[in-house]
């Protein structure tokens, strides 16, 4: 059996070039973990930049709505200022008076009192109207009932109907027996 | 002369004690009852008199919601009439005459057959 001796220069050859091939990968894998961390460090930059913009957003909502809130006060102020004027000025018992939201007024908003003996009137008047349409529809009842010896020749007709449709029913029935 | 109405007006409402207790609050009623029936019959009056209470007498205020309930039964009495009136319109005697009659000849006629037919066999 013959035993071929290892070259010793191939076989450092080969470790070598093992050598540069894993330190090449190893070069690769450090680029990509660079590249990664790049990455990683862009996407925290954006998410950073991210927030500013939406606190920023949130700062000037809440200014807005401060100054909304300030304007509605000011005008509401206003408004009170303007009512509480209007109801000092107002002229007693003023048929143009207006109803009013300040309670510090007594005045009633309209002429209630003419405008009740209006209603009581106009009640009175519907009320008369519709008892002359009830006689009237009265009258109209009574004319148009028939007399009473229509009704009782009526009811009388009906019986013998009723009495004449049973003794059918009898000869029908004995009928149908002689025919079986 | 308001109460002989309400008398004749419930007369014709006999079958319907809903009515009779509205003419009993009506005549007997306090202005609450009154104001409170006025709510389901009469909605504008009832939203009248709340707005108006406070500024006019009490007495004109139950002379409203009175009148407005003896309104509300006039109309219901008129509606009732106009039926009947209907029907008294549609009821014809003299034709309903004419159909029983046609009834009676029509039986008489099967019943002659009947016996023509058994006296053959």
């Amino acid at each position: 059996m013959s035993f071929e001796a290892p070259n010793i220069q191939e076989m450092i050859n080969f470790w070598q070039s093992k050598k540069q091939e894993d330190d090449a990968k190893n070069i690769e894998l450090a680029k990509e973990k660079e590249e990664k961390l790049r990455l990683e460090n862009e996407r925290l930059e954006r998410l950073e930049r991210v927030r500013i913009f939406k606190e920023q957003c949130e700062m000037e909502d809440l200014k807005k709505e401060r100054e909304e809130r300030r304007k509605k006060k000011e005008e509401e102020e206003v408004m009170k200022l303007f009512f509480n004027a209007t109801a000092n000025n107002k002229p007693e018992h003023s048929e143009q008076s207006q109803p009013s939201n300040n309670s510090v007024s007594t005045t009633p908003p309209k002429d209630f009192d003419q405008e009740a003996d209006q209603i009581i009137s106009s009640l009175r008047n519907q009320i008369n109207t519709l008892m002359d349409q009830c006689e009237n529809l009265d009258a109209q009842i009574t004319q148009n009932t028939p007399d009473q010896t229509k009704l009782i020749q009526l009811q009388l007709a009906k019986k013998q109907l009723d009495e004449i449709k049973e003794m059918s029913w009898r000869q029908s029935f004995n009928h149908n027996a002689n025919r079986r | 002369m308001f109460s002989s109405i309400f008398n004749a007006l419930s007369n014709f409402f006999s079958s319907t004690p809903s009515l009779y207790e509205l003419v009993d609050i009506a005549e007997k009623g306090s202005l609450n009852k009154k104001i409170h029936a006025l709510k389901n019959i009469d909605q504008e009056i009832y939203q009248w008199i709340q707005e108006a209470k406070s500024y006019v007498s009490e007495s004109k205020i139950e002379k409203i919601a009175y009148l407005a309930i003896f309104k509300h039964l006039a109309i219901l009495a008129s509606h009732k009439l106009q039926n009947e009136l209907q029907q008294t319109n549609n009821f014809n005697p003299d034709q309903m005459m004419l159909k029983i009659e046609k009834e009676k000849l029509k039986e008489l006629k099967e019943m002659s057959w009947r016996q023509a037919f058994d006296k053959r066999i």
